[in-house]
């Protein structure tokens, strides 16, 4: 399974930065000029949203299950019902709609330390055989019986077992669309796994709200998620060039099929967007220019990305070297931006959390 | 009326000149960032486009190159021929040539202001410094090395007139130059990585890339290895150039620039970072094998995270490896590339471990990693061969790392094993000095690790009560200063001669009190025919001093080995110690109750002294040997460590002086024990020396609990909502856990109970010798 954590990781870093500097009033007092509150505002929003999505993709997992259970989990008696199919269409929209709500605070998420454990769970963490080191840090038990030990980050594991790209948790191929054919991504989920996925999906979000309303945005935070979370623009465009969206049908990646990772990438930049509108003002006490350069590197990127995500959605395909051509531009774009903030960073005496 | 227009329009005129004239330039930072913009949407339009609009880009391009480089000819020129080939890139639709091109453009611009940023610096102009360090690239951090903002802050202080000038250059130059140099190196590892994976393009702006950092860094290296190296160095970049844009083979190419930058370092080191970094490699290569031997039993791995400690510790040590590497070169070559090669061999076998490969045996890793630290030790200068203690703090930072890494997990108990090991290396390390020169901030340390101090909670308590990550990341932070002031504090050294004799002579007196409390009381109550019993004590407080002496000299020499022992010993010793305590103590309090009966007390005198004429292997003597030993060696070892780390900050002469005072202070609180035990009545003088040794039993109780509880012997279970003030620890034995109040008012209940049980003891004796006729053998005693 691939992990998402990078994109998360950059993004969160620029927009940690952000929104920390606009939330956080009383770190304002330590660092004039930032402004932390509408970046926790900004989360908050989002945060609400996601749970609504979880809840959605949630109520369709139980009745899919529940469906599955009547029909004594005969999978093929499941294809061949009308109910379960729309059902499991209504699923796969549900999340492609759900997918970019969580990418717009992904930033902010995994770039502040208090909260960067959701960002593991939701967005970012890998399983433990893929990779230990940043697998998520919980188990999924199965209404079976069956314990999934750190299986992966909930996205990740939702959008295997609706689209088939996690074969281990996937019940059967099925035409859902009722067109005659099997095509890429219309599988039948296990219904035991999807449902306890979607169960952990809303417990996740429900604690990440509780903990981004809990949460005191300060310039540290925001700061850190931009210096400590070091540019991985190449990586996020790495999981792109390796994506069906590059590679078509040749793509062997487990995740990032459904939505592209630059659309990815765009919402992650503009949630940064908002944060710097933040610290912006606070860089600006020390260095007028350095302040005015920051945000106009990041505009650029923005816009950098946002010029590919057009093209690819009026039916563009970039080629592997030049999804790596465009990555590494916007890798070296990114740590630029980076390094401004870490010498902003440390004229403002703010600690970087690493 | 046409007069007024003529005259309006020449106005107008006027003032449009005037503006375009006065324009003021785009700041090089502004002409710069638009610069690179042109060149990345010229680059993108090639892809999506073709060369139609990406020519309109170059142009747009053209016009920012010029405004930033106005005034720097060598650059200008270059980079104007950069344009020219992208130029012709574009017509072509040659995506490699144009990458190739950018590349050059680029390095051009970054040459300049580089140039401009330090002359800027050099001659006070910090207005210019500040615009042209805006033109500049980072260097991206990793575990152990964070972003620097070293130039950065150095214009803050020259404008501050904290530094002059030269400082203010010297440090701007050594940023900059730190930066190309590691941009020039992860460009090499950019083409060999789009070579292997057959994008050409990206090989190409790799390797224009690294020509234009080596031009960047090139004076430096000629000032190292001279003109004629110099120049095959420049040669082998120009060919790794060519193959790049040509297609041909770069195999050749790239092995001579890796030859000739073998070693190379374009900011050298200052000789306290040398020091740091070949601390870094010690201590780092030391811990591979520990964590490793962690994670791995019976050929399998069974705990991943120690698996990935290891390799943490492995790159670390690569990495501080490769700032020095070329130091060592020029010492001996050959152990050099030993080093290098086996710390290669430790990347390959942890891999594997980690990767579900071959799993190497923990034996094996051991003799790697003993390998390379051979190598080192025989070919390091002698002021870094006991530098390993100056890369503890980097370890302890990395340990605590691992322990908020666990919190966020959830994994608690893996969050408390990775903090007593982080507080493990902090005691054997960095508090021996710290106690000396700055007992403040060691208080504030370790009571950040432990329970708390200055409102802060200590790691224990949060981690027992499962904290949130907020609550974590305050103790953390405050633990990140704290330990920052201690690495000051004991990188500074000794801030004063009397402060470290006033320090050394405290914890001398006080690490000594205990035993010396117990053997006065002791010795006190052993007059009269009870002297003899004062040999046995002696003799054990004799070998305790030669063992203490013998520890000294092993400490020496095999410090390191003995990490992770010292406290082990000290929990073992003082268990020793308590054992026989309770015991004499038991002795001792029905001994206090036989005196009512001098009679008895006769018999038993001549059955004691009959005992002591047993020898040296009575029980009794043996137990009096073992309490004189272990009273006295068991804060031996911590305070022989504390005393050498001493003597190497601050000298023998001024620890000696220290040593003396605190020794005096012990004899003489010996002395005073002994006079008024000697003043009360005998049995008075027997229950006071009771008390003592009961209240010293108490102290030494505590202590040892939490002594345990530091090496993992015994859990630590805070005692919630008990805060106590930091110096009842040290002096009292008192630390608010349950296992450590429990267990000393279990030891004060055995003592009582003994107390007790003695005094029924002699009720029934008295009542039975009372209901004795007179006459029978029993009354008379």
């Amino acid at each position: 399974m691939t992990t998402r954590i990078p994109s998360l990781t950059f993004l969160a870093a620029l927009v940690g930065t952000v929104a920390l500097a606009i939330g956080a009033s009383t770190a304002s007092a330590a660092t004039p000029g930032a402004n932390l509150a509408p970046v926790k505002a900004y989360l908050l929003d989002h945060t609400t949203n996601l749970r609504a999505f979880t809840k959605q993709l949630d109520a369709v997992a139980n009745r899919y299950y529940a469906a599955a259970k009547r029909s004594g989990f005969a999978y093929d008696r499941l294809a061949r019902d009308k109910a379960v199919r729309a059902d499991l269409v209504r699923a796969k929209d549900v999340w492609t709609k759900g997918n970019p709500i969580y990418e717009r605070v992904e930033g902010i998420v995994a770039g502040t330390p208090s909260l960067a454990v959701y960002d593991v769970i939701l967005d970012a963490g890998s399983s433990a055989k893929e990779d230990p080191a940043s697998a998520v840090p919980f188990d999924l038990r199965l209404p079976n019986g069956t314990v999934l030990r750190k299986p992966g980050n909930l996205y990740n594991l939702t959008e295997g077992m609706l689209w088939g790209s996690l074969p281990a948790l996937v019940a059967a191929r099925a035409d859902l669309d009722g067109d005659g054919k099997r095509e890429f991504g219309e599988v039948l989920p296990d219904a035991n796994a999807f449902k306890a996925a979607a169960d952990a999906f809303v417990l996740y979000a429900g604690k990440l709200d509780r903990a981004a309303r809990a949460w005191t945005p300060t310039p540290s935070d925001a700061f850190t998620a931009v210096v400590v979370m070091v540019p991985t623009m190449s990586e996020y465009f790495g999981q792109w060039k390796t994506s069906r969206f590059v590679l078509g049908d040749r793509a062997s990646s487990e995740s990032f099929n459904v939505v592209s990772r630059l659309s990815d990438i765009g919402d992650i930049l503009g949630g940064l967007r908002v944060i710097y509108a933040g610290i912006g003002p606070a860089i600006s006490r020390v260095d007028t220019a350095q302040a005015a350069q920051t945000k106009r590197e990041l505009d650029a990127l923005h816009g950098f990305v946002g010029r590919l995500k057009a093209q690819e959605r009026s039916g563009r395909r970039f080629t592997p070297q030049q999804a790596d051509v465009l990555g590494k531009d916007a890798q070296e774009r990114a740590t630029a931006i980076a390094g401004q903030v870490s010498q902003a960073a440390a004229r403002l005496k703010v600690k970087i959390v690493q | 009326m046409r007069a007024a227009g003529l005259i309006a329009v020449a106005a107008v005129a006027s003032l449009a000149l005037a503006t375009a004239g006065n324009a003021a330039p785009a700041e090089p930072w502004a002409a710069a960032a638009d610069l690179r913009n042109a060149l990345s949407q010229a680059e993108t339009e090639l892809i999506l486009s073709g060369p139609g609009v990406a020519a309109v880009e170059l142009g747009r391009a053209r016009g920012s190159a010029e405004q930033v480089l106005a005034g720097r000819r060598a650059e200008r020129a270059e980079a104007l021929r950069g344009l020219a080939a992208a130029g012709e890139a574009v017509a072509s639709g040659d995506e490699r040539a144009f990458a190739a091109a950018r590349a050059t453009v680029w390095t051009a611009v970054l040459r300049a202001s580089y140039a401009e940023a330090v002359a800027a610096a050099a001659r006070g102009d910090l207005r210019s410094a500040r615009r042209w360090l805006l033109v500049r690239e980072f260097r991206p951090p990793t575990r152990f090395s964070r972003a620097a903002a070293d130039a950065t802050l150095a214009l803050d202080r020259l404008a501050a007139h904290e530094i002059r000038p030269a400082a203010a250059a010297a440090a701007v130059r050594a940023d900059l130059l730190d930066t190309y140099d590691s941009r020039l190196r992860s460009s090499l590892d950019g083409f060999r990585a789009a070579t292997d994976a057959r994008f050409d393009v990206r090989a190409a702006e790799a390797a224009y890339a690294a020509a234009g950092y080596w031009a960047i860094v090139r004076p430096v290296f000629r000032a190292q290895h001279g003109a004629a190296a110099t120049t095959k160095a420049s040669e082998a970049f120009a060919a790794l150039a060519r193959a790049a844009t040509t297609g041909r083979t770069a195999a050749n190419p790239l092995a001579r620039v890796d030859r000739a930058l073998e070693g190379f370092r374009a900011a050298p080191l200052a000789p306290s970072e040398q020091v740091r970094r070949a601390g870094q490699l010690l201590r780092f290569l030391e811990l591979v094998p520990i964590e490793y031997g962690r994670g791995v039993e019976h050929g399998r791995v069974t705990r991943d995270f120690e698996i990935q400690e290891a390799i943490t510790f492995r790159d670390g040590a690569a990495a501080a490896f490769a700032d020095i590497e070329g130091i060592l070169l020029r010492r001996d070559a050959a152990a050099t590339r030993t080093i290098g090669g086996e710390l290669d061999d430790l990347a390959d076998a942890l891999r594997a471990a980690s990767q579900g490969g071959r799993v190497e045996a923990p034996e094996a890793v051991r003799a790697t990693a003993e390998q390379a630290l051979d190598a080192a030790n025989g070919i390091f200068p002698k002021q870094w061969k006991d530098a390993s203690g100056s890369a503890d703090f980097d370890v302890i930072q990395a340990t605590l790392d691992r322990v908020m890494a666990a919190a966020a997990q959830g994994d608690w108990g893996a969050a408390e094993q990775a903090r007593l090991e982080a507080y493990g290396v902090f005691e054997l390390g960095p508090e021996q000095r710290l106690r000396g020169l700055a007992p403040g901030t060691f208080q504030h340390v370790e009571g950040l690790f432990w329970y708390g101090d200055d409102g802060t909670d200590g790691l224990v308590q949060l981690i027992k009560r499962k904290a949130t990550v907020e609550e974590l990341q305050a103790t953390r932070a405050a633990l990140d200063q704290a330990l920052t002031e201690a690495e000051e504090r004991v990188g500074a050294g000794p801030g004063s001669r009397v402060t470290v004799v006033t320090n050394s002579a405290i914890i001398v007196f006080r690490e000594g009190l205990e035993a010396v409390l117990i053997l006065a009381a002791l010795m006190a109550s052993m007059v009269g025919a009870q002297r003899r019993l004062r040999r046995p004590l002696l003799a054990g407080v004799g070998l305790a001093l030669v063992a203490s002496a013998i520890t000294w000299l092993v400490a020496q020499t095999v410090l390191g080995s003995l990490a992770g022992w010292g406290e082990k010993l000290e929990a073992t010793v003082s268990l020793v110690a308590i054992a026989v305590l309770l015991l004499i103590l038991n002795w001792f309090y029905h001994r206090v109750y036989w005196q009512e009966n001098l009679q008895d007390l006769h018999k038993r005198k001549k059955r004691i002294l009959a005992g002591a004429s047993l020898g040296v292997l009575s029980a009794q003597a043996l137990g009096l040997v073992a309490l004189g030993f272990s009273s006295v060696y068991r804060e031996g070892f911590e305070t022989v460590l504390f005393l050498q780390a001493l003597t190497l900050e601050a000298g023998a002469w001024t620890v000696l002086q220290g040593v003396t005072l605190g020794f005096a202070g012990v004899v003489g609180v010996f002395g005073l024990v002994i006079a008024l035990e000697r003043r009360l009545p005998h049995k008075k003088m027997l229950v006071a020396t009771g008390l003592l040794i009961t209240g010293v039993l108490v102290v030494l109780v505590g202590h040892t609990v939490q002594t345990s509880q530091a090496v993992g012997w015994l859990p630590v279970t805070p005692v919630e909502g008990l805060t106590l003030p930091y110096w009842t620890g040290p002096w009292l034995g008192l630390f608010p856990t349950w296992e450590g109040l429990l267990s000393q008012g279990a030891a004060l209940a055995f003592v009582i109970g003994s107390y007790v049980a003695a005094e029924a003891l002699r009720s029934r004796r008295r009542a039975r010798i009372l209901a004795t006729p007179i006459g029978n053998p029993e009354h008379s005693g």
